[in-house]
């Protein structure tokens, strides 16, 4: 059998995709265990099979990618800081995750620059997946409406589904509604816009009942920056602002609307969970989780701070930590992350190791931003350029408030960001050719 | 041209070593996280649901800590000395030490085996380790509250306890303090002791042991140990004489006045002799002290008393108070209340 190029790709990307939601194997403690292993199985698979469908590998045009030479650069700052780490085998048990990684992005580019990742491969794989994990979180919650059980905040952990904990759930849920307006626009028809506008209700709705602070902020950061966005192309083209955005008010703002109305009805006023009540704690002073947090990004600083070069050795965060949160910890309950992933690379690999990993998130906004050109060009579809900044934001805040980048579900949802960017950008993968 | 193929193939062979590198170490990573669910309940709850030679084949070299941060040669040293191999058991935990010197679980365990085979230097040495790398983790306070009471430094168990237990509410933490406080309570602040036993018995109500170790810090060993036997007497002989079972409650009481159990026998006493006057009573000056977490049945024993000296009132808005709180009462008191 014959398998095209293309084809490879498409495999390549079910394969990843499906190494994501594996099985979970038996009673292995953390997923993402299980699912680094898959991912490594699927990259091995895939670069010994390149040579086989690809005569001409050109990979020092791949090494030119500015992503990747920021990913290597912080990887290298990662592999010099196991000279300072306390524990090496946990360093390497990290750099090897690290490798995965860059692996995947390498496998991803390289297909890109042969334009054979499809935009609508992703975006179908991104509403897909969304409809997965929704339906497995959404699932508890239908049994408690059958059995007639209020839902209260106790419940919450039930909804996970299949991911280790609810703020990581929520905010890929929140990463693929923009992804998903964007497919119903290219399909560009009416049933798909009335399903897009159903799954965004239920999304937001699914996110509400989950409660993550972090999702919330970034629904109301999006809200701010499309407000912001919409002025400044109003500004220039003086078009109806109404009709400018009405998918991104038919399908972003009213399906929130909606799922903030419905949960008023379902939730009790008086609940944590209750979406009023949890947004207020994002605003007060008195907020436990808040003010741990603020603690682990002291920390991380002071940790900077006293090791600026090679900082205390990638993967070694998780020990120094217990040190400096010792007088907060009870039972070997440890803070594990710093909950802030820049701050927590530059505290394992120092000030140099920080800025490679913060230039990875710089270069993509930097490719990003060619968009704000386009969004004020009247030709173009100025909607389509607003809506590819939002899992920008979303993956952004996570990234300060909590650890995506320890999380295959969040890098895989990173992979399939820069994809779409750069299957809308040709010049920048020209740029490298 | 031909320069362009050697370096894609050499970086295609790099890319390939990397590659079967990460499968590896993520592959080593994944099996020792379903090792981990193995060891842990072995290690946690002591059940041998896994064979010895599982645990001698046991990767702990790489990863060398748990999901949690936790080194898994500490966890296997507190596996190996829970079988008896104790020297086995102290290498995994020195080792365990050094993967992470900062969480102090080796060090506890160790402190525990030198105080059991009675090395208490190596002992001191270890709970001081403890206690410095994490101060507030109950299971080393414990520890440091033996190394204190061995030095005989009362006033320094105190002071840390004040300390923790504004910040942890453990049980041990308690337990560890009124054990020392039993017969060291007039070293230190007496009354303050006191009025922390009165909280640990309010705190930790249904917990014997904690009740017990409050009443030996309040009213001595020897009154209470008395109160126990006069109890025991009163509940064996109450269906023979029960005036004298009633005197000999009375007498444990005179000896520790707050103890809810002989308040609740005594009521029980008085009611199954009809004498619901001096139920109501006992459950009057019960109330007037603050002590009202009495059992349900006991509870019932006073709405009864209530109705059968004619004070429906408070009798029946006992009963509500417990029907709300889905207990079931007898027939005779829903008739009267409910009609």
């Amino acid at each position: 059998m014959n398998i095209s190029p293309k084809n490879f790709v498409r495999l390549y990307l079910l394969l990843f995709t499906l190494s994501i939601y594996t099985y979970r194997f038996g009673e292995v403690l953390d997923r993402a265990t299980v699912q680094y292993l898959t991912v490594s199985i699927v990259n091995f698979l895939t670069i010994i099979s390149i040579p086989l469908f690809f005569k001409n590998l050109n990979l020092k045009k791949l090494i030119k990618d500015p992503l990747l030479i920021s990913y290597s650069g912080f990887l290298l700052m990662a592999i010099l800081s196991l000279l300072v780490a306390l524990n090496k085998v946990e360093s390497l048990v990290r750099i090897n995750q690290l490798f995965t990684f860059l692996l995947s992005l390498g496998i991803f580019i390289f297909f890109l620059q042969r334009n054979l990742i499809q935009l609508k491969d992703i975006l179908w794989l991104s509403a897909i997946t969304l409809v997965i994990d929704m339906s497995f979180s959404l699932e508890q919650y239908v049994f408690m409406i059958l059995n007639e059980i209020p839902y209260r905040y106790e419940y919450i952990t039930n909804l996970v589904g299949l991911h280790g904990n609810r703020n990581i759930l929520a905010t890929v849920i929140l990463f693929r509604i923009p992804l998903l307006i964007i497919l119903a626009k290219k399909l560009n028809k009416n049933i798909f816009y009335f399903i897009s506008f159903l799954i965004g209700s239920i999304a937001f709705f699914n996110i509400i009942l989950l409660s993550s602070r972090a999702a919330f902020l970034s629904i109301g950061i999006c809200v701010i920056f499309l407000a912001l966005i919409s002025s400044y192309r109003y500004f220039y083209t003086r078009k109806n602002i109404l009709r400018q955005n009405m998918h991104i008010i038919l399908l972003f703002i009213l399906p929130f609307f909606l799922a903030f109305q419905i949960s008023n009805y379902v939730i009790d006023k008086n609940d944590n969970s209750y979406f009023t009540n949890r947004v207020q704690t994002i605003v007060g002073s008195d907020d436990e989780s808040k003010n741990t947090r603020i603690r682990y990004y002291s920390h991380a600083i002071s940790h900077i701070v006293k090791n600026p070069l090679l900082g205390g050795g990638i993967g070694n965060w998780k020990i120094y930590s217990i040190g400096y949160d010792s007088k907060n910890i009870q039972n070997y309950i440890v803070p594990y992350n710093a909950h802030n992933d820049i701050l927590e690379a530059t505290a394992e690999t120092g000030l140099l190791g920080g800025m490679f990993f913060l230039s990875f998130f710089i270069i993509l906004f930097l490719k990003l931003s060619h968009f704000f050109k386009k969004i004020i060009d009247p030709d173009n579809d100025y909607q389509f350029y607003s809506l590819l900044f939002l899992p920008y934001i979303i993956y952004i805040i996570d990234l300060n408030l909590n650890f995506p980048s320890h999380r295959p579900i969040n890098l895989y949802m990173l992979l399939l960001f820069i994809c779409i960017i750069y299957l809308n950008s040709p010049k920048l993968i020209s740029e490298t050719k | 041209m031909k320069q362009n193929k050697n370096s894609n193939f050499f970086f295609f062979i790099i890319i390939l070593i990397i590659s079967v590198g990460a499968l590896y170490s993520n592959y080593k990573n994944f099996y020792i996280n379903i090792d981990q669910v193995k060891l842990l309940p072995n290690v946690l709850y002591q059940s041998d649901d896994v064979k010895d030679d599982y645990f001698e084949r046991f990767s702990v070299d790489y990863p060398n800590l748990t999901a949690t941060a936790i080194p898994i040669k500490s966890l296997m040293g507190a596996y190996w000395i829970q079988q008896d191999s104790i020297e086995k058991g102290m290498e995994y935990l020195r080792l365990g030490n050094k993967q992470n010197p900062f969480i102090g679980l080796s060090d506890m365990i160790l402190a525990n085996v030198y105080q059991a085979v009675g090395e208490l230097d190596s002992f001191t040495h270890y709970s001081r380790n403890a206690i410095r790398k994490l101060p507030n983790a109950p299971t080393h306070y414990a520890l440091i509250g033996r190394v204190y009471v061995l030095e005989n430094k009362i006033d320094s168990l105190a002071t840390m306890f004040n300390s923790i237990s504004n910040k942890v509410t453990d049980v041990e933490v308690w337990k560890v303090y009124l054990s020392a406080m039993v017969t060291n309570k007039y070293k230190v602040d007496t009354v303050e002791v006191n009025k922390n036993a009165r909280i640990a018995k309010e705190l930790f109500a249904n917990n014997e042991s904690v009740e017990l170790l409050s009443d030996y810090v309040l009213y001595g060993e020897d009154d209470v140990n008395e109160s126990i036997k006069l109890r025991e007497v009163a509940i064996d002989s109450f269906f023979s004489n029960s005036r004298y079972s009633i005197n000999k409650i009375e007498k444990a009481l005179s000896l520790v006045p707050d103890n809810l159990s002989n308040w609740e026998t005594l009521i029980e006493m008085y009611f199954l002799n009809d004498k619901f006057k001096e139920v109501i009573e006992i459950y009057d000056d019960l109330n007037r002290n603050g002590n009202t977490q009495l059992k349900a049945s006991v509870i019932e024993y006073i709405i009864i008393s209530y109705l059968n000296l004619q004070d429906l009132g408070k009798g029946c808005y006992l009963a509500e108070l417990l029907l709300e709180n889905n207990v079931n009462l007898s027939s005779s008191v829903l008739n009267v209340c409910r009609g």
